[in-house]
C-alpha cells in the first residue's frame, strides 16, 4: 500500500512540474522576462566564466549589441518609462513652445515720433527699449541691453520707458528691472506713464527695442532675446551691433519675446500701425 | 613562465566575484538613494527658482501665474518622481540608475530653461555627470550624453533657434557643448573602469582574506573542539575521581573545585564559588585548620591535614586534605589539592581501637591463663619429684629403726645395774652390738633422708626458680647465664630423677665438647624438663622391652649447639609432626597441649628452634632443642668459639 501511495505522489509531482511555467517543456508560452528569469544563472555566476562576446560591459561582464538591444526591449519598466519619457517630451515640448512664441512686433514709424518727450537722435544712435517692469522675461532683454551698451562704448544712447499704469502706486515701476536698466551705463531709464511712449513706438509687447539714426529713421525693430526670457547671442544684438558699426545686419526686424506691454485695454491701433 | 593556480584560487575567483558584485549592489543602492534625495531637492529648488525668478505672468495690469511655476511643479514632478519611486522600490537595479541618469539630465535642461538660459546654470550638467559617476557605471555617463544628445537634436530639430542661438559665426556653439561634455566623459569613463577595476581588487583580496580567515576559524574550530573535548574529558575525569580536587589561587581563594570536593564540604556550586570553604569546616577544627591554612598559603609548598566538615544537615565528615603550589618558572601560580573523605576510615580506625583494646584484655587474659598453665605445669612436674622426696623421707621416717633405740633407752633405764646387765645378762650383753647396728642403720637413713632432702630442697628451688622466669616472663625480658649444655641436661635429668626412677629406664647420656654458654638458663631447664617428662610418658605408653633415653649435646653448624632427646617410645605419625608444636595439641589424656608449644616458643625467642623427627608410632622420636651458641667473655678461646659478632651480643639480655 505504501508503494502505491508513494507512487501516486511522484505521479502527482510530475505533473505538476509539467504544468509549471519554469519547467522547459510547459503547458503555457512562457514570456520573455520569465523566460531570462529562469535561464539566466543568478548574477556574479555568471562572471565566472564570461563568454567574452561583444564588449565589455563592466570589469566582469560582456554583452553583445543584440543581448544590449533586446535587454532593452526586454526590462520590465519599457512601458512604464516609455510613458515617462513620452510625458516629459510633450511637457518640454510644452515649454518651449511657450518660450519660443513671440509676442505681437512693434509696428513703429519709420521715423522718429514727433510727439515723444524723449529728445530726438542727434550725435548718436538712439535705442529705445519698451519694457513691462515686472515681466519675468524681459530681464534677459535687459541683461542682454546690459552687454549691448558695454559693447558700443558711448556710439549708442539708450532709453528703457518702463510702462506705468495710470492709476498705479507712485514705486508700481520700481523694479528689480528698473534698478538693473538704471545700473547700465549710458542708459537712461524713465517711466512711460499709462504707455504714452509705447504706443507712439506702437510697441505691444515687453522688450520690444527700436533703433533709431542719428537723422531719425529707423533702422532696427524687434527683441533682444533669442527666446522668451532667455539671454545670450542672438540675431538681434548681431545686427544692431552691425548697424552700429554701418554694416549691414541679417535681420532688419526680428520677433520679440516678452509680456503684453499695456494689457488688452491698451492695444495700439494696429490698424493704424500698418498704416 | 605561467603562473599555477594556487589551491584554493578557484574558489577565492569565485568568492571575489560574488564580493564583487556584492559591493557594486551595494554602491548602486547607495548612489540610487542619494539622487533620490538629490532629486527631490531640485525639483523643490527648481520651483523656487519658478517663483524667484518668473513668478507671474503679466499683461498691462493683470497677471497670472506664471507657466514656468507650472512647469517647475509639473514637469519638475514628472522628471523627479519616477526615478525618485524606482530608487526606493528598486534600488540597485540597472533600469533605476538609468532612469535617474536621464532625469538627472531633463532637471539640468528644466533649470536652465527656469533660470533664463544662464551659462552658471549649465554646471549642473557637468556637476551631474560628475555625481553619475558615483555609480561607476560608465553606461549610466553614456545614458546621460545620449539624453543631452536627444535634447540638442530634438530642440534642433524643432526649435532650432533654442539650440543655436542666433544664425551667426557661433552656430555651431552646442558642438562646442558636446565637446566639453564628452571632454568630461573622457575622463569620467576611464574612471570608472579604474573604479570597478579597484573594486574587484578590493574584493579579491578580501576574498583571499575571508579564505584565510576560514582556513584559520576551521583551525580555531578544530582545536577549540579538541579543547572542548579535552576540557569534557578533563572535567569527566574531575567529576569521576574518587577524590575532591580544588585549585585556588596564590591567595588560596577557590578557583575551581569538582563535584566530589564540593560533596565532601557540603557545599553547593555558589557556594564554593564565593568561598565559603572556612564556614563548612567544623567550628572546633576550623582555627586550626585556617591558620595552618594560612601558614602554607604564606610560606609552605606542601600543605596536608585532616579535620571535620560540619554540613548543613549536622553531618560531620571526616576529610583528609593535601595541597601543593603550583609554579611555573617565575612566578607561584596557585595552589592545587585533594580532599579525600575518611570518615569510614576513621569509623573503621575507632572500631579496631576498640577491637585491639579488647583483643589485648582478651590477650592479657589469655596470657594470665597461660602463665598460671605453664606455672601450674612446671610447678606440677617439680612437685611431683617433691612429693617422691618427701614419700620416700616419709617412708624412711616410718621404717626407721628409731622405736628399736627407744627401747633398748628403756631397757636400759629399767637396769639398776646397767653394768652388770651389759655384762651378765644375756639381753645385755647383746644390747651393744644392737646399738652399733642401730647406729649404722640410723646413720644411712639419716645419709638417705639428707639426700632426698637435698633433692627435695633442689626441686623447692626449681619452683622458686619456675615462679621468678614466670616473673621474668611478666617482665618480658630474661638474663642470660653462662652454663654448661651438659649441667643443664644433668639438673633437668635430676629435676625428673623422681619420675625416672623406677621404671627400669636407662638414661643413656652422649654429651659432645661444648663450652659453657651464654642461655636463659631456665627456659632451657624448663624445655628441657618437658622434653625428658615426654619421653618418658612416650616410653610408659610405647612399653619397649628396654626404655631407652638418649640424651645428647653437640655443635650444630658453627654458631649453634643442639641438646637432643631420644626415646624408643610410641612414636609420631607423620601427620602430627607438623602440629605437634600447636598450642592446645596433645595425644595424652590428662595433656593440655601446652608443653610443647611453650617450650618452641621459648626456644624461638631465645634465637633458637625446636624440631621434632620420629620415623612413625612405635620408632620412638627424637626433639632437638638448637640455641644459639653465645660464649661470656674469656671463653672464647674455646674451640666452638662464636664469632665476634655473636660474642658482641653476649652481654645483651635477650628481648623476647
Amino acid at each position: 500500500m505504501k508503494v502505491l501511495t508513494i507512487r501516486l505522489h511522484l505521479h502527482q509531482l510530475q505533473r505538476l512540474l509539467r504544468k509549471s511555467p519554469l519547467g522547459r517543456g510547459g503547458g503555457r508560452r512562457q514570456s520573455g522576462w520569465v523566460r531570462s528569469r529562469v535561464h539566466n544563472p543568478p548574477q556574479g555566476l555568471t562572471a565566472l566564466a564570461p563568454p567574452k562576446r561583444g564588449f565589455r560591459c563592466d570589469f566582469l561582464t560582456y554583452i553583445t549589441p543584440r543581448q544590449a538591444v533586446w535587454g532593452l526591449v526586454r526590462i520590465k519598466l519599457a512601458i512604464p518609462g516609455a510613458v515617462w519619457i513620452l510625458t516629459i517630451a510633450a511637457g518640454m515640448s510644452a515649454v518651449w513652445t511657450h518660450e519660443l512664441s513671440p509676442g505681437p512686433p512693434a509696428l513703429p514709424s519709420s521715423v522718429w515720433p514727433a510727439a515723444s518727450k524723449l529728445p530726438h537722435p542727434s550725435s548718436t544712435p538712439v535705442l529705445v527699449m519698451l519694457a513691462h517692469p515686472r515681466c519675468p522675461c524681459t530681464r534677459a532683454s535687459i541683461g542682454e541691453l546690459a552687454k549691448l551698451m558695454a559693447s558700443m562704448q558711448g556710439r549708442l544712447s539708450s532709453h528703457v520707458l518702463f510702462y506705468v499704469p495710470k492709476h498705479s502706486g507712485i514705486d508700481w515701476q520700481k523694479t528689480d528691472l528698473w534698478a538693473s536698466a538704471q545700473a547700465i551705463p549710458g542708459v537712461r531709464v524713465n517711466a512711460d506713464e499709462d504707455g504714452r511712449e509705447s504706443k507712439l513706438f506702437r510697441a505691444a509687447t515687453s522688450g520690444q527695442t527700436v533703433l533709431y539714426g542719428i537723422s531719425g529713421q529707423l533702422l532696427f525693430s524687434g527683441g533682444i532675446t533669442k527666446s522668451r526670457g532667455h539671454s545670450g547671442d542672438n540675431a538681434s544684438t548681431s545686427a544692431i551691433v552691425s548697424l552700429i558699426n554701418e554694416a549691414k545686419p541679417d535681420q532688419e526686424r526680428t520677433p520679440v519675446f516678452g509680456c503684453d506691454l499695456l494689457g488688452p485695454a491698451l492695444q495700439p491701433d494696429r490698424t493704424r500701425m500698418s498704416e | 613562465m605561467t603562473h599555477k593556480p594556487k589551491p584554493g584560487a578557484e574558489s577565492i575567483t569565485q568568492r571575489a566575484s560574488v564580493l564583487y558584485r556584492q559591493h557594486q549592489q551595494r554602491i548602486f543602492k547607495r548612489t540610487d538613494h542619494f539622487f533620490a534625495a538629490l532629486m527631490l531637492c531640485q525639483w523643490l529648488t527648481g520651483i523656487a527658482v519658478a517663483f524667484w525668478v518668473s513668478p507671474r505672468a503679466w499683461a498691462g495690469q493683470s497677471s497670472q501665474i506664471h507657466l514656468h511655476v507650472w512647469a517647475a511643479i509639473g514637469l519638475g514632478g514628472a522628471i523627479s518622481l519616477f526615478p525618485i519611486a524606482l530608487a526606493l522600490i528598486r534600488p540597485g537595479e540597472t533600469t533605476t540608475r538609468h532612469a535617474i541618469a536621464t532625469a538627472q539630465m531633463l532637471t539640468s535642461a528644466l533649470l536652465i530653461h527656469l533660470t533664463g538660459g544662464r551659462i552658471e546654470t549649465h554646471f549642473h550638467v557637468f556637476g551631474s555627470l560628475a555625481f553619475l559617476m558615483f555609480y561607476r557605471d560608465w553606461k549610466v555617463l553614456v545614458s546621460a550624453t545620449v539624453v543631452i544628445a536627444a535634447d540638442h537634436c530634438i530642440r534642433g530639430i524643432f526649435w532650432p533657434l533654442s539650440v543655436f542661438g542666433i544664425l551667426t559665426a557661433s552656430q555651431w556653439r552646442w558642438l562646442e557643448h558636446a565637446f566639453w561634455v564628452l571632454f568630461e566623459n573622457a575622463f569620467l569613463i576611464p574612471a570608472c573602469w579604474q573604479g570597478t577595476k579597484e573594486m574587484y581588487q578590493i574584493a579579491e583580496r578580501q576574498a583571499t582574506l575571508e579564505a584565510l580567515n576560514a582556513k584559520i576559524e576551521d583551525q580555531v574550530q578544530a582545536r577549540t573542539a579538541e579543547l572542548k573535548s579535552s576540557e569534557a574529558r578533563f572535567r569527566a575525569m574531575n567529576d569521576s575521581s574518587p577524590l575532591g580536587i580544588f585549585v585556588t589561587s596564590p591567595k588560596g581563594e577557590c578557583l575551581y573545585s569538582n563535584t566530589l570536593c564540593r560533596e565532601i564540604a557540603g557545599l553547593s556550586y555558589e557556594e564554593a564559588i564565593e568561598n565559603k570553604w572556612s564556614e563548612a569546616i567544623h567550628p572546633e577544627d576550623r582555627d586550626r585548620v585556617l591558620a595552618e591554612w594560612s601558614d602554607f598559603v604564606g610560606n609552605g609548598s606542601y600543605f596536608t591535614n585532616t579535620y571535620r566538615f560540619r554540613h548543613k544537615d549536622g553531618a560531620v565528615v571526616w576529610a583528609n586534605s593535601k595541597a601543593a603550589a603550583i609554579r611555573d618558572a617565575s612566578s607561584l601560580l596557585g595552589y592545587v589539592g585533594t580532599i579525600e573523605d575518611i570518615t569510614q576510615r576513621k569509623r573503621a580506625e575507632s572500631e579496631l581501637a576498640a577491637a585491639h583494646k579488647q583483643l589485648i584484655e582478651t590477650s592479657r587474659q589469655a596470657g594470665m591463663s597461660e602463665v598460671a598453665t605453664a606455672v601450674l605445669h612446671n610447678v606440677g612436674n617439680v612437685l611431683n619429684s617433691v612429693n617422691v622426696s618427701a614419700s620416700l623421707v616419709t617412708d624412711v621416717i616410718r621404717k626407721s629403726k628409731l622405736p628399736g633405740l627407744n627401747k633398748a633407752v628403756g631397757l636400759m633405764s629399767e637396769q639398776a645395774d646397767l653394768g652388770r646387765f651389759l655384762s651378765a645378762d644375756p639381753k645385755g650383753q647383746q644390747l651393744p652390738d644392737y646399738l652399733s647396728r642401730l647406729a649404722e642403720h640410723l646413720s644411712s637413713e639419716q645419709s638417705l633422708m639428707l639426700e632426698e632432702l637435698g633433692s627435695l630442697s633442689k626441686n623447692i628451688d626449681h619452683i622458686k626458680d619456675i615462679v621468678s622466669m614466670q616473673q621474668a616472663y611478666a617482665r618480658v625480658s630474661g638474663v642470660s647465664e653462662s652454663v654448661s649444655p651438659a649441667d643443664l641436661v644433668e639438673d633437668a635429668l635430676r629435676m625428673n630423677a623422681g619420675s625416672l626412677a623406677g621404671h627400669d629406664l636407662q638414661v643413656i647420656r652422649e654429651f659432645g665438647e661444648l663450652p659453657k654458654a651464654l642461655v636463659e638458663k631456665q627456659k632451657v631447664l624448663q624445655i628441657l624438663v618437658n622434653l625428658i617428662r615426654n619421653a618418658k610418658q612416650a616410653m610408659d605408653d610405647g612399653k619397649p622391652p628396654i626404655k631407652q633415653l638418649i640424651v645428647r649435646t653437640g655443635m650444630n653448624g658453627d654458631n649453634h649447639f643442639k641438646i637432643a632427646v631420644t626415646d624408643n617410645g610410641i612414636g609420631i605419625p607423620v601427620e602430627n609432626l607438623t602440629r605437634i608444636f600447636a598450642h592446645g595439641f596433645t595425644t595424652k589424656k590428662t595433656g593440655h597441649g601446652f608443653g610443647l608449644h611453650s617450650s618452641a616458643l621459648a626456644a624461638k625467642e631465645m634465637g633458637g628452634g625446636l624440631r621434632v623427627h620420629s620415623d612413625g608410632p612405635g620408632k620412638g622420636a627424637t626433639f632437638t632443642l638448637e640455641l644459639p651458641l653465645r660464649l661470656e667473655e674469656g671463653n672464647a678461646t674455646s674451640s666452638h668459639s662464636p664469632t665476634s659478632a655473636d660474642s658482641g651480643n653476649q652481654r645483651q639480655p635477650v628481648c623476647q
